[in-house]
């Protein structure tokens, strides 16, 4: 009895903070109609910078909380101004969803460089000496966790239900363009929620901090949590993301008290994938809309799929500068990292058919990666079993999967697909750290032999590389195929316009379903590749940070245009090989450059190399036009 | 010979939250001819068309397409029976050129799999090539083919609404309801616009056709059906409807529509 009281308490406690994640989303969400990952981020800077005040600088405990309080704040208002409010203007619900991905990778490679890689303790506020209530033992932190709790949920209430100011910002939850016709600062409103959302993480890392040690990359973890914790309540119910982090508090911890804190994860991500597939609008929250609406006003990228002779001549040239690589490489040790580049270049190719062509955003790819990876391993290594026909078996898995997947979640439309495939990478994240007898945990499989096909053994560097872009210049001309024809085009009029792709006579779910599993099957092909090059593979070699590497890859490299992950894959598989020093602010690079192409060159790198070249070809064109003339 | 009228509406009641949209409309529609809708702004005739194509499924009454009924079906569903449909304010595919969006139209007409299309065999190859020379051809008709690589949400809003009547007729449709296609073009495109529809009608192809612009609905129409507030008040020739004093009651009588009148008496 005793325990189960102490395992409801110890859960209510973990899910207060939770749910101040979940405030932050909803208040955000609701103001903006920004659903912003990088939440989480803000607990890990709230209890850095108190760590900094108060054990860096000997601040007393109050004027460290109310100078960190204010600096997250600061941040928080600093990216929305900079990056947000630009992005809002430019940028397609999906666009935005990237976009705080890419804020939430700026935010961990930013904690990495100034506060290192180790693990921060906070000295408890008030001892360590735990109270004695009704027999319970009540660690005084716990305390401190709930007060702020009340006292942030009731500031928030009082806000939002008595003040003009809350009116204000409940207006533009309602409707934004009707609240600005009624003379509402919208742009105040959305800065204001910004900054308040960020406190409240902040306030949630300061008094987590003492319990729980945090470090640079743990805001994907509360991004996680709040996240779930807002799809359990309802996206832009404020009672709803309170209840939601507090269930999802005592699910966790009832979950590892009486099961196994290794699924404790996975049976959260569980639950998540049943509220978004049964009731995806949540316990409390409205139902969602049903269509997608035609994206008016926002710019839709356009597809840019070379014309045959561009195409084969550019496809000749790829393929010359390949076969001479290993050779021109060789000795250099950038032979492995162009490997690598290869194993992504084929995953980001998929993703490429399906969020840039088909307008379907995915978080969660690098799970089919997984998948791949380790059916292959397994198969290979413990049973005996062929690599063509393990991998074959991976391919299989990974297709069965996205079918059931896509079917599950074929009734979910835009944002709520997106965070089904986010839910799908971490339980996928999950299951591999926890089955440790099959997957050999977090310390990954070793062992797993050379790719073969019979007697041939692809050994060493050079052959792996032959294979993988192999592999991957197939794939680029069946990708290149599809996109020209009558399916890349019924893909491409559905991530124009659902309702006019439906009129012409496409059917909307199956091409969404198949391009699922295409990019599915690139995934798992991409991960078994992986694996027998390594000869080893481990959970974060394809964990959900890698899905959003993927996603940055693509931006980078220009979506909808099949030769744009090229760029993307290799520049930044190999860049922090070839500098040396980049390796330090990898992390912090890879999220600027996410942000920066995503506001100021939608077309990535290959858009810009076009634009270069159009520029180019039309200066020789107006030379030759002027010349005679002259 | 197929006895059943192309188009048949009977009854059909839609309401929104206790406004009645269409009251017990009945309207046919019979192969080959060319049915004009027309009426003052909210008479119900958007309704019609989205009530037709299940957008907003009817809450009474009945639509048959050559004799079968269209309830519960899907717009891709109706497509596929070949029934097409254009839109108020046309829906061209952003981010895909002028050509592309006429090939989408042909959509239903490529028969070859996915993979002997992803992997480029000739038989795939010689329908893509097919596909895109009717599409050039459609082009040229509608005088778009030296903007055929443009893209699409570029072209004013007449030539998008010309382009979006092109891909209808990529798809070869059987009935093609056009929802004001005069919208947003000019006195000679509209003029042209009447020559095309008379040509798609002696292709055989049904048409019912929504229109404000009184000269087009007048020398194309074989029949004209006038709504007003959600009912049919008239139905006929062009010119016995024109001469119906109901109709010129609805027209003239209603001081909030008087951008129709001119029209309607010309």
């Amino acid at each position: 009895m005793h325990e189960a009281v102490e395992i409801v308490l110890g859960g209510v406690f973990a899910g207060a903070v939770f749910s101040l994640v979940a405030l932050g989303f909803t208040l955000v969400f609701r103001v903006s109609g920004v659903l912003n990952l990088s939440q989480g981020a803000f607990v890990v800077l709230g209890a850095l910078a108190f760590y900094t005040f108060e054990v860096q600088l000997r601040w007393p405990l109050p004027a460290a909380f109310a100078a960190s309080l204010l600096a997250v704040a600061a941040v928080g208002a600093i990216v929305e101004v900079l990056i947000v409010r630009p992005a809002i203007r430019r940028l397609p619900t999906s666009g935005l969803l990237i976009l705080t991905a890419g804020l939430l990778t700026i935010f961990e490679g930013a904690s990495l460089l100034i506060w290192g890689s180790q693990p921060y303790a906070i000295p408890s506020f008030s001892g360590e000496q735990p109270w004695l209530v009704l027999g319970l033992r009540l660690p005084t932190q716990d305390v401190w966790i709930a007060i702020a709790e009340l006292v942030i949920v009731t500031g928030l209430w009082f806000t939002l239900t008595r003040t003009t100011l809350g009116k204000a910002l409940r207006a533009c939850a309602e409707n934004r363009d009707a609240a600005s016709l009624m003379g509402i600062d919208v742009a105040r409103m959305g800065l204001l929620s910004f900054a308040a959302g960020a406190a409240i993480g902040a306030v949630g890392g300061m008094v987590l901090g003492p319990i729980t040690s945090l470090e640079f990359d743990s805001g994907g973890y509360f991004t996680n949590s709040g996240f779930i914790a807002v799809a359990f309540g309802g996206m832009d119910s404020f009672v709803g993301a309170v209840l939601g982090g507090l269930s999802l508090g005592v699910l966790e911890q009832g979950a590892a008290g009486y099961i196994s804190s290794l699924f404790a994860n996975s049976l959260a991500f569980v639950a998540l994938l049943a509220v978004l597939l049964f009731r995806p609008s949540g316990m409390l929250g409205r139902p969602a809309a049903r269509e997608d609406a035609p994206p008016s006003g926002h710019r839709v990228a356009a597809s840019v799929v070379l014309r045959p002779r561009v195409w084969w001549g550019l496809l000749a040239a790829l393929a010359a500068l390949l076969a001479t690589a290993p050779s021109l490489l060789n000795g250099t040790g950038l032979l492995q990292s162009f490997v690598v580049a290869g194993v992504f270049f084929i995953a980001v190719l998929g993703l490429d058919l399906l969020m840039g062509f088909t307008g379907q955003v995915s978080l969660g790819n690098a799970g089919f990666m997984a998948i791949g990876g380790y059916t292959a391993a397994i198969l290979t290594t413990h049973y005996q079993v062929s690599a063509l026909a393990a991998t074959a078996g991976g391919l299989a898995l990974s297709l069965l999967t996205a079918l059931m997947l896509a079917l599950a979640t074929s009734r979910l439309r835009g944002l709520y697909m997106a965070l089904a495939t986010l839910a799908f990478g971490l339980l996928v994240d999950s299951l591999v750290v926890g089955l440790t007898d099959v997957t050999g945990g977090p310390s990954g499989l070793v062992g797993v032999p050379s790719f073969s096909i019979g007697p041939l053994e692809f050994a060493g560097d050079t052959a792996n590389f032959y294979l993988v872009w192999g592999v991957g210049l197939a794939l680029l001309v069946l990708s290149w195929n599809l996109a020209r024809s009558n399916f890349g085009r019924a893909l491409q009029a559905i991530r124009a316009d659902q309702t006019a792709a439906r009129a012409l006579g496409i059917r909307v779910s199956l091409h969404k379903t198949l391009a699922f599993m295409l990019s599915a099957g690139y995934a798992s092909l991409a991960g078994s590749l992986y694996a027998f090059d390594f000869h080893f593979l481990s959970p974060e070699m394809v964990s959900t940070a890698r899905s959003l590497e993927m996603v940055t890859m693509l931006v980078v490299g220009g979506q909808s245009t099949l030769v744009g992950p090229l760029f993307g894959a290799t520049l930044i598989t190999t860049l922090p090989t070839l500098v040396q020093p980049l390796a330090a602010v990898k992390t912090l690079a890879e999220g600027a450059l996410l942000v920066l192409i995503l506001l100021y060159a939608p077309g990535g790198i290959f858009g810009l190399l076009a634009r270069g070249a159009g520029r180019l070809s039309s200066r020789v064109r107006a030379r030759s036009v002027r010349e005679p003339a002259t | 010979m197929n006895a059943a009228p192309a188009l048949e509406i009977r009854r059909v009641t839609r309401s929104f939250g206790g406004i009645v949209a269409i009251s017990e409309v009945d309207l046919t529609a019979r192969g080959g001819r060319i049915t004009a809708v027309i009426g003052p702004n909210g008479a119900g005739k958007t309704t019609l068309f989205n009530v037709i194509t299940n957008i907003y499924p009817p809450q009474s009454g009945d639509v048959r397409m050559f004799g079968a009924p269209l309830r519960g079906r899907s717009l891709d569903e109706l497509a596929r029976m070949g029934l097409i449909r254009t839109f108020q304010t046309a829906r061209v595919l952003a981010g895909m050129t002028v050509l592309d969006n006429v090939l989408v139209g042909g959509h239903l007409q490529a028969r070859a799999p996915i993979w002997q299309q992803g992997l480029g065999l000739p038989a795939a190859l010689a329908e893509e090539a097919r596909l895109r020379e009717r599409a050039t051809g459609l082009l040229a008709i509608f005088g778009l083919e030296a903007r055929a690589a443009d893209a699409a949400s570029a072209l004013s809003v007449g030539t998008q609404k010309l382009l979006e009547l092109a891909r209808a007729l990529m798809a070869r449709p059987r009935v093609l309801l056009l929802d004001e296609p005069a919208a947003g073009l000019n006195g000679s495109e509209a003029a042209g616009l009447a020559s095309f529809l008379t040509a798609i009608r002696d292709a055989g192809v049904t048409v019912l056709l929504v229109e404000h612009n009184m000269s087009l609905v007048m020398s194309t129409a074989d029949e004209v059906v006038v709504l007003e507030a959600g009912r049919v008040i008239a139905s006929g020739s062009p010119a016995a409807v024109r001469s119906d004093e109901r109709v010129l009651a609805a027209y003239l009588g209603s001081a909030s529509d008087s951008g129709a009148v001119p029209e309607a008496t010309r």
